[in-house]
């Protein structure tokens, strides 16, 4: 089989580069070849978008929800049924690296505002999608924008937009975050409808040139009276902006970098992989489209499997959508999207603007109880479509399945999932307890589908399957 | 007051009911249909999240006075539960009709909203149902019922006998794509939301195709999947334009007449919640620039006329009713 259309070789694409798919997926994919589903990937406009006449209909609280579980429940929904997997995992990179939280801006909408443009940008223009963010209600509140005057300026989002957002520690001086302070005086929101009795409505972003401070400034050796975009414009100049968001999406795509505290003193693990993502960068005028399109093409990409932990949002919708559940709407998706919060991950409310600490830091005792708790039972419910198809699929040909047949088989089929040799002797000890697996008359099913059900819930609850 | 945005008809605004509320207050949680009953008993169906199940419920109120009088019905799958309700109608005698999309099945409750009976199985032959939605009953007592998954409208006894059916799934006339709302004029004449096909079509009682309203657009007489149509005595045609967040007027021929964009004003029970704590929400309010957006329509489900002629537009994300009347 050429690399092209190696089926082990997608499935890493997909899960890294969206939220996993199920076998027939993948061979679909695996038939078209690696480049031509990069490209789909890579041009998500031309895919479908996400059904959300549909949601709306059996989700009415999705459009105006003013708890969070119901964005958090839109979100996961669409994370599990989108046609544009790599537009949805970008959705969710920008929410880790502009980590903005539902506990201060307490407006679901406004949430579910944001992340609609991390939608909409997260693939474009890194200077475009600067802008946005700097005129997102959400994050003007967040990070107090709008306690941010003429003749009182708050330093807090013009340090953070340099600190965490764009350059990162040790690229900047004090003196530049206040002059970014002082250019973004003006951005601002004007005061919301409040929620009773109607519900939320959206604080409104607003530029106010009264409260602008229009004085020359100094920022990163650049003289001028300059505003907000101005500001923009030289940050996304520097060369420590091409290497800050270049190693974010190495860390998010490829493999585990230390927290992003320790960068200004912990080289990245793979510098020439930053180099050249930084260059491209540079060469696109910063689309972030392109400098995907490098990574994804890259070797460093491609022998990085199983290298990451999986977050949360990745564990639970990867399961759900091998077990093919949640694809449309259903009963219930806020228990779905709770496990994630009970995981360590509760969406549209990070602990800090930091975000989330990723990798090895999302496993804990309590959080792998939970994170192989749901996966087993996920995939131990033979009504769903995924599990079944897994079993049908293992009993085509009808003859007893020896127990080395029967783990290959699911192995290969719930990923495929790669794993050690102890591992895979393990599972097979386990089966063979049973003996063989015949699989030809209807009572042998009986017994086959449950077996089946109960191997995939050894396989995910294997360290290979918490990795992606 | 003339409602927003009407440009020739005579469309009065009356008043606003409700208060975004959860069980045990007075108000609604996402109403999606509302049954107009005897007098000016009102019935309003919250359709809520799962997540806080016991918003799920049926309010009993009336529209003059805004007494509420009774709640009843819970999220669930056992007899007089619902999961997904989807629409609600009242029959002759003021028994009281739920459709449940996820569990296939109608609901009767007694006009004092005991649990009478249910009826419904799952499937796609006659009779039986795929995400039941819409229904309204003839004069007869006869109930039409749209049949959303099915691409049909099914017509049965109020008991849950089969009657009849039309339709398939498709975009030529007489065929349907998930059909939402469902509605009958004196005549009785069947005209259905056509979600999917973002259009309004009139049937004959039988079946028989009439004619066609609107096609996909946001422009007049353009809709952006239609949930809800009602038909007043005189054979206007008022059609819930669910995704453009608007209720759009047809005179009895399907031609444009009118637009609503929403009209709110504070509510009996809104004024209530906001005295209940004046320093800050009254406070809040008097800060902000213009209270215009929270006159709105914001994902408008269903329309109804009650006995008097007056439109009853369930204003779903803002957990109210706006009240109309033509004159």
């Amino acid at each position: 089989m050429s690399d092209s259309h190696d089926l082990a070789l997608i499935a890493h694409l997909m899960r890294r580069a969206g939220f996993g798919a199920n076998r027939d997926r993948l061979e679909e994919y695996a038939a078209r070849g690696y480049e031509a589903t990069l490209s789909e990937l890579l041009n998500p406009e031309t895919a479908p978008p996400f059904d959300d006449d549909l949601a709306y209909r059996y989700y009415p609280y999705f459009r105006i929800g003013t708890a969070i579980p119901t964005q958090q429940s839109h979100w996961m929904l669409r994370m599990i049924g989108t046609p544009r997997p790599l537009e949805e995992k970008m959705t969710l990179f920008w929410h880790h690296l502009f980590a903005t939280g539902f506990a201060k801006v307490d407006n679901a909408p406004e949430m579910h505002q944001q992340i609609g443009t991390f939608r909409n940008h997260g693939m474009g223009n890194f200077r475009t999608l600067l802008v946005e963010l700097s005129k997102d209600p959400a994050m003007i509140f967040w990070l107090d924008n709008c306690e941010s005057h003429k003749d009182a300026p708050n330093e807090n989002y013009g340090r953070e937009l340099l600190e965490l957002f764009s350059m990162g520690v040790g690229n900047y001086t004090e003196d530049d975050v206040k002059e970014c302070a002082r250019a973004f005086t003006g951005w601002t929101i004007m005061p919301g409808i409040p929620r009773y009795p109607w519900g939320e409505f959206l604080r409104e972003f607003a530029y106010r040139p009264d409260d602008h401070d229009d004085s020359e400034k100094t920022f990163l050796g650049h003289r001028g009276r300059f505003n907000g975009e101005d500001i923009i414009d030289i940050i996304c100049r520097q060369p420590a902006t091409g290497r800050f968001i270049s190693r974010h999406l190495y860390n998010f795509f490829v493999a585990e970098e230390p927290q992003v505290p320790a960068w200004p003193t912990t080289p990245p693990q793979d510098p020439e992989a930053i180099e050249l993502l930084s260059e491209e960068y540079f060469r696109s005028n910063y689309d972030i489209r392109s400098m995907l399109a490098v990574l994804f093409r890259s070797d460093f990409f491609r022998k990085a499997r199983y290298t990451k932990v999986k977050s949360p949002a990745e564990l639970v919708a990867g399961v759900m959508r091998l077990v093919d559940d949640y694809t449309t709407p259903k009963p219930r998706i806020h228990e779905i999207s709770a496990a994630c919060n009970f995981m360590g991950q509760e969406l549209l409310n990070p602990p800090t603007v930091e975000g989330w600490h990723t990798g090895r830091e999302w496993i804990d005792s309590g959080a792998l109880v939970e994170r192989i708790n749901f996966a087993s039972d996920q995939v131990g419910d033979l009504s769903k479509p995924g599990v079944q198809r897994i079993v049908q699929r293992l009993s085509t040909d009808g003859s007893a399945l020896t127990p080395e047949q029967m783990v290959d088989g699911c192995l290969d089929l719930a990923g495929p999932v790669v794993v050690s040799e102890s591992r895979r002797r393990e599972l097979v000890a386990a089966v063979a307890l049973a003996g063989p697996a015949p699989c030809t008359t209807p009572e042998d099913m009986d017994t086959f589908a449950p077996r089946v059900a109960r191997l995939l819930q050894l396989i995910v609850s294997s360290r290979e399957y918490q990795m992606v | 007051m003339v409602g927003y945005g009407v440009t020739s008809t005579k469309v009065e605004y009356i008043k606003t009911i409700g208060n975004a509320a959860a069980l045990g207050q007075i108000g609604f949680r996402n109403p999606v249909d509302v049954a107009p009953a005897r007098g000016d008993l009102i019935y309003v169906l919250s359709h809520a999240a799962e997540n806080n199940g016991g918003n799920k419920r049926i309010a009993k109120c009336t529209l003059d006075e805004e007494d509420f009088l009774a709640e009843f019905g819970s999220f669930g799958e056992e007899p007089g539960q619902f999961t997904w309700p989807n629409s609600l109608a009242a029959d002759s005698a003021g028994n009281v009709y739920v459709t449940d999309e996820w569990l296939n099945r109608v609901t009767v409750f007694d006009p004092d909203g005991n649990y009478l009976a249910h009826w419904g199985e799952e499937g796609s032959g006659p009779g039986q149902l795929n995400r039941p939605a819409g229904i309204a009953f003839d004069a007869d007592d006869s109930l039409f019922l749209a049949d959303s998954f099915n691409h049909r409208i099914q017509k049965f006894t109020k008991e849950g006998n089969f009657l009849g059916q039309w339709g398939s799934e498709g975009s030529g006339p007489g065929q349907l794509n998930t059909p939402w709302g469902i509605s009958l004029d004196t005549a009785g004449m069947v005209y259905v939301a056509d979600w999917r096909n973002d259009r309004i079509q009139k049937f004959a009682p039988d079946g028989r195709f009439v004619f066609t309203i609107g096609e996909p657009g946001a422009e007049t007489g353009q809709f952006n999947r239609p949930s809800g149509v009602a038909v007043d005595r005189d054979g206007y045609i008022y059609v819930c334009d669910w995704g453009n967040d608007r209720v759009q007027i047809f005179n009895e021929s399907g031609e444009f007449i009118a637009e609503l964009l929403g009209d709110a004003t504070m509510s009996k029970w809104g004024a209530q919640r906001l005295s209940s704590n004046p320093e800050n929400m009254l406070g809040q309010r008097d800060q902000v620039r213009s209270l215009e957006p929270e006159k709105r329509f914001v994902q408008p489900v269903s329309v109804n006329i009650d006995r008097e002629g007056r439109l009853i537009v369930a204003d779903s994300a803002r957990h109210r009713l706006q009240i109309y009347r033509r004159t």
